[in-house]
């Protein structure tokens, strides 16, 4: 009996070590932290964003209950957020690194060194939860049969306009904001602006001001030619026929006698100045647009902002251009990409998703918040907000959306061209103003030299 | 081969453990179990009421290191930025200064200037153009104490300046960062090639700039001559920042304006990342001290990934230890210890860098390390438990076995007995029962006795002899002396009478001898033959 | 038996008359700073040298008459001692054979069936043994 004596140390010495060893095993245990997602979007630019109070929003209900949060690193525009996911995808020295998720245009993907770094969202969206959402939307985020850009919002372009100072124009030369519906309307009254400004102080000769500035002249081309029945593109470059030129000449025609905006940046900032009153925008836009405006004397006075669908030619289409970028998910771990569509999915629950794009100047991504849509855009305090919803239930009912292609050699085009259409045309308009009086001709050698400048 | 060696290790353990223990060696080891197992209930005690603080020293340790590296680094941050302020004041002051001169007036004239604020912003946009890009800050500022209109409502508080700020403060490290006008004439942005913030005016409001009135006034100077704006938002903007404000005098000591740098909530909490420690994550804050509590909503928090952590509100210190502070918040509490930082606030505020974790994390990590240790103590007592009672069970048996053996019979001797108390005890007992008459001996002591004594009778005379000295009660060393004999004859006899007696030493020769004494039975041994010979009598 | 005993009888007598104790050839060989003894076998005549101890007075030369008194009485102590102290270590080296009483080493005396003796008388009675040395 005595001898099994040492085999009972020895159970006794396994069970503490195994004791001690389960013990540390559990120090090193799961504990409860939030997963921690960095996101980079667009809406709301540098001003108060409406999708950082949703954001906290989720934090604190869902995010909270299922142990996720949102951090917002970087609001700012497509086009910034273009160039720092490039550069983070690209590893670029001195870039940090990418976000867990960023909004970006299907573009952006295209240009990414490895668009294979994204989620594919059909890995956490059931076919079913997807069917809620609208196709067209789902196709564009679709890249390479991958669903990599989850649309939230999406927005078309949209007219603004600066009512306030539009009625005094009016009042003086009788512009009615009818003849806004065509462009060849649009561009008169521009030159009619010009002069009446510059007949506001007698005493100082050629201070006119712009009447119109547009976002993306491109896109003015663009969907102006298509509008016409003329393919846009060709190849990689631009088809110059009979409706380019259509879409040209009244354009240059008011952009040479100083009716257009041609400086750089957004359509917002001349508004804001009161140096232009009309703008043609991106619907999301909205956000940017203040009720004031303020001059050079650093007076500023109250205005009132209004939407109405962009103009069309005379004998085009009825056609607009519609956008809308999504989020993007980079690949990391299993909990963070779950997490990811947990937020997509609540984003674009009907009602948070009407609530969310109303408040930034969108489109509804699902036919379920579509419905709901009239009833909030009935109780819209801003009247600038309810305007540019009126202005997009015209526009939904009575246009024809179209999309950019999507070509290797848009992004490149449309900064070129951009870029030399405005510097082209500002020489020509500085050349008018110096006394050139043949405007014809000013506009056709700007046109010259923006075809030079560009790739056949 | 190991399984041999096992085996042979087993029965040289065997061996080892088969000699009889006495009972004092198994109290003792009884004894030694209970005492281990009131040492661990001891420790188990301990455990529960102070086992924690090593976990919480180790907490404050990993705390304190965390402290110390963003202290210097939050510290050193500062200190470059004032220094770049300080440069961009020395600068902008002198161009100012040299700027009015020029032109013979003082700063109060340059109200109602457009042309003359628009070249005074375009010196300072040069200025802060170097600094943005050299001092790597979100935002840079200055403002003349003058304003384009006099004439507007709340033109006292309108400042013409310039007010840049990076476009994108994540990317701060890129060799030239892009810029966004903010504040100031449009005609800058032109020139420039800037955008303007979405949220742009002309001029700057001076009720944001805290101190900015007094320092109009001449009322307000801060001992260092600049000082920190606690975190407020930028108006309209989802950004919050903080500003160091260096105020600008012309040589008479008329105030001309201020300047500074911005440091932006995004730019910190990418600089400063919540570091993730088995206790939790770790978040750096600095904030402004008021009343004891840290005014985390007047301060800039680092990254908060891992916590909930609220930045609106402030955390008031609720309870102290050895080791560090609790601090509450409304959602949750956080453990965390804070340093003073050595920088001018507003109004004479003191600021203070903080490292907190989420309390709920440290006490999860607390609790896991008390109920680990507890629980390994608590096996050990178990096992103690377990081996007393098997030891005291064990200890028990062979003593009721050997009284049963008693009971039965059973006799001193016998190997069956497991203690040599018990068994000298039997030996003492069975002695003291035994009858006189060497017949009446038991039965299988006088077989022992029998043989002894045929044993006794195959010794020669020779033998015999040098066994009567034995027998007679001489001891070895006599011997010699007494039979005439050198100790090698002696030693020589003794080992040929060992080996017929089959014993194997002095001591058991000794003790059969006495036995027999005892029993009366040494004539047992007397040779019949030899003993008229001996000249030595039998004694007794 | 019984002449066997008779026998004995007779050499009871003679062992009585010529039995000699150890220290009967226990020879000085002391000198005047050591005390030393010593035994030789009376058998093969090998010589058994106690171990010398030194007088705790030599070489200190008495320059009194007195001291010279004291000393030689010391001497003559302890001696004495030394003188015991030989005997007690010869005893326990040599043995005295009950036939010829002779003192003999171990090499010289042989353990028999009967009695032990020297060797010289072991052969002369035919006794078989073996040597104990």
């Amino acid at each position: 009996m005595r001898k099994r004596k040492p085999w009972i140390y020895v159970i006794g010495i396994l069970v503490l070590a195994g004791l001690m060893m389960l013990t540390a095993c559990g120090v090193n245990g799961g504990q409860k932290e939030p997963v921690t997602l960095t996101v980079w979007h667009v809406y709301g630019g540098q001003t108060d964003s409406p999708l950082n109070d949703l954001i906290e929003e989720f934090n604190e209900t869902v995010g909270a209950e299922e142990g996720i949060k949102l951090q917002v690193t970087v609001v700012s525009n497509t086009n910034n957020i273009h160039d720092a996911v490039l550069r983070a995808a690209n590893d670029e020295p001195g870039a940090t690194g990418l976000p867990d998720m960023f909004i970006s245009y299907p573009k952006t993907v295209l240009a990414m060194p490895d668009p294979e770094i994204l989620v594919d969202y059909r890995d956490y969206f059931s076919e079913e939860e997807l069917s809620a959402y609208i196709p067209a939307f789902l196709d564009e985020g679709e890249i390479d049969g991958r669903l990599v850009v989850f649309p939230v919002a999406k927005s078309t372009e949209i007219m603004f306009i600066d009512k306030t100072l539009f009625d005094r124009f009016a009042a003086d030369t009788g512009a009615a904001l009818e003849q806004l519906d065509t462009w060849e309307g649009l561009f008169e009254l521009s030159k009619e602006y010009y002069q009446w400004t510059d007949a506001q102080t007698p005493e100082v000769p050629g201070d006119g001001k712009a009447f119109f500035v547009h976002d993306y002249h491109f896109n003015y081309f663009q969907v102006g030619v298509e509008s016409l029945g003329e393919d846009f593109f060709r190849g990689n470059g631009i088809t110059y026929g009979k409706a380019f030129s259509k879409v040209w000449e009244p354009y240059a025609d008011a952009a040479v006698q100083g009716g257009v905006w041609l400086q750089e940046g957004y359509a917002t900032e001349p508004l804001r100045t009161g140096e232009t009153i009309v703008s043609v925008a991106s619907s999301a836009s909205v956000l940017y647009y203040e009720d004031i405006v303020t001059y050079s004397d650093n007076r500023s006075e109250p205005i009132e902002v209004i939407a109405r669908p962009v103009p069309c030619f005379e004998n085009g289409e009825r056609l607009v251009m519609q956008r809308g970028a999504g989020f993007c998910t980079v690949k990391s771990t299993p909990e963070k990409e779950r997490a990811a569509a947990v937020f997509l999915k609540w984003l674009t629950e009907p009602e948070t998703n009407v609530r969310f794009v109303t408040s930034v100047g969108y489109m509804p991504v699902t036919d379920a918040a579509f419905e709901v849509l009239p009833d909030f855009i009935e109780n819209l305090e801003d009247p600038k907000y309810r305007s540019l919803y009126e202005a997009f239930l015209e526009t939904q009912s009575s246009y024809e959306f179209y999309t950019a292609p999507q070509l290797a050699g848009y992004l490149e085009l449309e900064q070129t061209f951009e870029k030399n259409v405005r510097s082209k045309l500002r020489t020509a308009c500085s050349n008018w103003r110096d006394g050139e009086e043949n405007v014809e001709k000013l506009g056709e050698e700007a046109l010259e030299n923006v075809k030079m400048s560009l790739p056949k | 081969m190991a399984n041999n060696m096992l085996k042979e290790f087993g029965k040289i353990l065997h061996l080892a453990l088969d000699r009889k223990v006495t009972l004092h060696r198994k109290l003792m080891m009884y004894l030694l179990c209970l005492i281990m197992a009131a040492l661990g209930i001891l420790l188990l005690l301990l455990t529960a009421i102070g086992g924690p603080l090593k976990a919480e020293s180790q907490i404050a340790q990993v705390m304190e290191n965390q402290l110390h590296t963003t202290y210097n680094k939050v510290s050193e941050e500062m200190e470059t930025y004032t220094g770049y302020s300080l440069q961009l004041s020395r600068e902008l002051e002198q161009d100012i200064k040299n700027f009015l001169d020029e032109k013979g007036i003082s700063v109060s004239d340059l109200n109602n200037q457009p042309e003359a604020l628009l070249e005074v912003q375009k010196m300072m946009y040069s200025e802060l153009n170097t600094t943005i890009r050299l001092g790597r800050s979100s935002g840079v500022f200055a403002l003349v104490n003058a304003t384009v209109n006099t004439q507007i409502s709340e033109a006292d508080k309108s400042r013409s300046g310039v007010y840049l700020r990076l476009i994108n403060v994540s990317s701060n490290v890129i060799l030239s960062p892009e810029t966004i006008l903010f504040r100031g004439n449009t005609e800058i942005a032109r020139e420039n090639g800037l955008e303007l913030h979405n949220r742009w005016n002309m001029e700057l409001n001076t009720e944001g700039l805290l101190g900015y009135q007094e320092l109009e006034t001449g009322l307000g100077q801060s001992e260092s001559g600049y000082y920190w704006i606690s975190r407020m938002n930028l108006k309209n903007t989802w950004e919050d920042v903080i500003l160091l404000l260096v105020p600008m005098y012309a040589d008479s000591g008329e105030f001309l304006g201020a300047c500074g740098i911005e440091l932006n909530d995004v730019h910190f909490s990418l600089e400063y990342p919540a570091t993730a420690s088995s206790y939790g994550s770790m978040v750096t804050v600095i904030a402004p001290v008021e009343n004891g509590n840290l005014r985390l909503d007047q301060g800039m928090a680092g990254n908060t990934e891992g916590t909930w952590l609220d930045t609106a509100e402030s955390l008031s210190i609720i309870e102290k230890n050895v080791y560090y502070s609790t601090y509450r918040s409304t959602k949750c509490d956080y453990y965390g210890i804070q340093m003073p930082l050595e920088i001018p606030g507003s109004g004479g505020q003191e600021w203070a860098v903080a490292v907190l974790i989420p309390r709920e994390n440290c006490d999860q990590y607390i609790l896991r390390n008390r109920v680990g240790i507890m629980g390994v103590i608590l096996g050990f007592v178990l096992i103690m438990i377990a081996l007393a009672w098997l030891l005291s069970k064990k200890f028990v048996r062979p003593i009721l076995q050997s009284f049963q053996d008693i009971r039965d019979g059973q006799q001193a001797g016998d190997s069956k007995f497991k203690f040599a108390e018990l068994e000298e005890f039997c030996g003492w007992l069975s002695e003291r029962e035994k009858p006189p008459e060497a017949d009446e001996l038991p039965p299988n002591m006088a077989e022992l006795f029998e043989h002894f004594a045929r044993n006794v009778k195959t010794l020669t005379n020779a033998e015999y002899n040098i066994f009567r000295y034995y027998m007679n009660g001489y001891e070895v060393a006599q011997i010699p002396t007494e039979a005439c004999v050198s100790m090698s004859t002696v030693k020589k006899h003794n080992g040929n009478i060992y080996r017929k007696l089959e014993i194997s030493s002095n001591e058991e020769l000794m003790m059969y001898l006495d036995l027999f004494r005892r029993c009366d039975c040494i004539e047992k041994l007397q040779l019949d033959e030899k003993a008229d010979v001996s000249e030595v009598g039998t004694t007794k | 038996m019984c002449c066997f005993s008779e026998i004995l009888e007779s050499w009871k007598g003679v062992g009585q008359t010529v039995q000699r104790v150890l220290q009967d050839i226990l020879t000085d060989c002391s000198t005047e700073d050591k005390f030393e003894f010593s035994i030789v076998c009376e058998e093969c005549g090998k010589v058994w040298k106690s171990k010398a101890i030194a007088f705790s007075k030599a070489r200190i030369h008495p320059v009194t008459e007195g001291k010279k008194v004291v000393y030689a009485a010391l001497y003559q102590r302890e001696k004495k001692e030394a003188h015991l102290k030989a005997l007690k270590a010869g005893e326990k080296l040599f043995s005295r054979c009950p036939i010829c009483h002779r003192w003999v080493c171990d090499d010289c005396f042989m353990v028999c069936e009967d009695l032990d003796m020297c060797k010289q008388c072991a052969e002369r009675l035919n006794e078989k043994g073996s040597i104990v040395g």
